[in-house]
């Protein structure tokens, strides 16, 4: 099962740009997500930055998520706590294996008395931008085969949450140049993020967020933007 | 270059070195820049560079001898759209090109590059274990020949040892563990830009000295390159005292 990027990209970011529908935004991503991966569901937290206490959003694709979502911040544990404060994946193909149990003895419990068998938790975020938590679950036992689609639609909520910062004007119409992915392997796009965000005094998600908005804005190429930016050639200013 | 001979101790002490490294709670990019270091040191090559996956057919950069960011972004180019590396990526098999401009037709943009630095030569080794072929170990030589069949043998053995490293052979590498490492460790190396972007920037210096920096404090401090890395760059006075560190040692 392929995952067309671009169009997944495209259609999430349709769904955080849309104004109106704005309230639930995480719930309508939860069941775009879903519909592109074999899963029973899928949950979303998001994350607040610079405020790792902050309050969570939270958004699933149907009631169980909801409630998965609820026990592992309720209780403090979960693969999805695990997978946010160790930045990588935590991926969970059965939750009664003895080192799940051992690992997260509370959530597995709730887990097992309401029938959800795997999870599989990715980190939405960019080096030390922490947007959130992806949480797929199934009902029955067993690895996500489909790990690279999976990573795929990570990839693609992390931008389309990102972009909500940088489309949130008025006249915000997303472009397809603002779903590309490729800067995120780029060294200077993060050097120069953390650069703005040490010149600026800001949060490196601002920073990452201004450096995208300028590109955007001026139709160049978020590269050229960035060595830009580290060499002094260009100033942004607060 | 060293003969075989003399070399022995030095290759000793780089296995030793990177098993070190190896111990709980070792810190994975720190691991790939020494080993891309002891590559240049040991065998007869100029540069060398480890690339990653990203479990979705894409490759990062995750270390190189030097981080130039010239060097940087031959690596880079690779990654992103074609060069011995993809290829031996694509086929986790050894790829060597003598002779570069003999393989322009190939690989136009990255000849070019590089070229423009010096190199002639190029060799490509996997990091593979078993079906996964995880990464590649790069090696750039100015000299227009071959490194010989022992090079090769003793750059395999080292990429080898990364791969294990990564993969922490533990829990005999369950596919999901692999996905979490790559993930995690690309990840930190992006973390690691950020923070050099923070410190060239308050330090008012290159990001290849910010890289230096950042590596001197970790090592004296004994911290982690990425644990000390997202402390700088969400925290100005963590930043602040390793440019104050690095101040009172020069």
């Amino acid at each position: 099962m392929a995952v067309d990027r671009m169009r997944l990209a495209g259609a999430l970011a349709e769904i955080v740009t849309d104004f109106p529908g704005r309230a639930d935004i995480p719930g309508k991503l939860c069941r775009a997500c879903h519909a592109a991966l074999p899963v029973d569901g899928v949950g979303l937290s998001l994350m607040t930055e610079g405020q790792p206490d902050g309050r969570l959003l939270l958004g699933a694709s149907d009631e169980q998520g909801v409630r998965i979502e609820e026990w592992q911040f309720g209780l403090g544990e979960g693969p999805c706590v695990s997978a946010f404060v160790a930045g990588r994946p935590v991926l969970v193909p059965d939750l009664q294996a003895r080192e799940a149990c051992l690992r997260w003895p509370m959530f597995t419990r709730e887990a097992a008395s309401a029938g959800v068998a795997a999870v599989f938790a990715f980190p939405l975020q960019v080096g030390v931008i922490g947007i959130g938590v992806m949480d797929c679950y199934r009902s029955r036992v067993g690895p996500l085969a489909e790990i690279a689609e999976a990573l795929a639609v990570v990839d693609a909520v992390t931008v389309a949450l990102l972009n909500v910062e940088i489309t949130s004007g008025e006249d915000a119409v997303p472009e397809v140049a603002l779903f590309d992915l490729s800067w995120r392997t780029h060294a200077v796009v993060h050097q120069a993020t953390g650069a703005l965000s040490a010149e600026l005094g800001i949060l490196v998600g601002e920073a990452l967020a201004r450096l995208r908005a300028y590109a955007f804005r001026y139709s160049r190429p978020l590269d050229e933007v960035a060595a830009d930016v580290l060499s002094g050639r260009l100033h942004l200013t607060r | 270059m060293s003969t075989p001979t003399t070399r022995e101790p030095a290759l000793t002490t780089a296995f030793i070195d990177i098993a070190d490294t190896m111990v709980v709670g070792y810190d994975l990019i720190d691991m790939a820049h020494r080993l891309a270091g002891h590559c240049v040191r040991l065998l007869d090559v100029a540069a060398a560079g480890l690339l990653l996956t990203d479990g979705q057919g894409n490759l990062g950069v995750l270390a190189s001898s030097n981080e130039q960011a010239q060097l940087m972004e031959l690596f880079q180019l690779q990654a992103d759209h074609e060069g011995p590396c993809l290829d031996c990526f694509h086929t986790g098999s050894p790829v060597t090109a003598v002779d570069l401009p003999r393989w322009r037709e190939r690989w136009p943009g990255f000849v070019s590059l590089a070229e423009e630095q010096g190199f002639r030569t190029v060799h490509a080794l996997p990091m593979r274990l078993r079906e996964h072929t995880i990464g590649t170990l790069n090696l750039f030589r100015t000299g227009v020949s071959s490194l010989s069949a022992e090079d090769l043998r003793l750059g395999q053995a080292l990429a080898d040892v990364a791969t294990i490293a990564i993969l922490q052979e533990r829990a005999l590498a369950r596919s999901e563990v692999v996905v979490e490492q790559l993930q995690g460790t690309l990840n930190s190396r992006v973390i690691i830009e950020q923070a050099k972007g923070v410190l060239s920037t308050s330090g008012h210096m290159s990001t290849d000295e910010a890289f230096t920096v950042l590596r001197g404090y970790a090592r004296s401090h004994n911290h982690r390159l990425a644990e000390l890395a997202r402390a700088v760059v969400a925290d100005a006075d963590q930043a602040r005292q390793v440019l104050l560190f690095v101040g009172t040692r020069s």
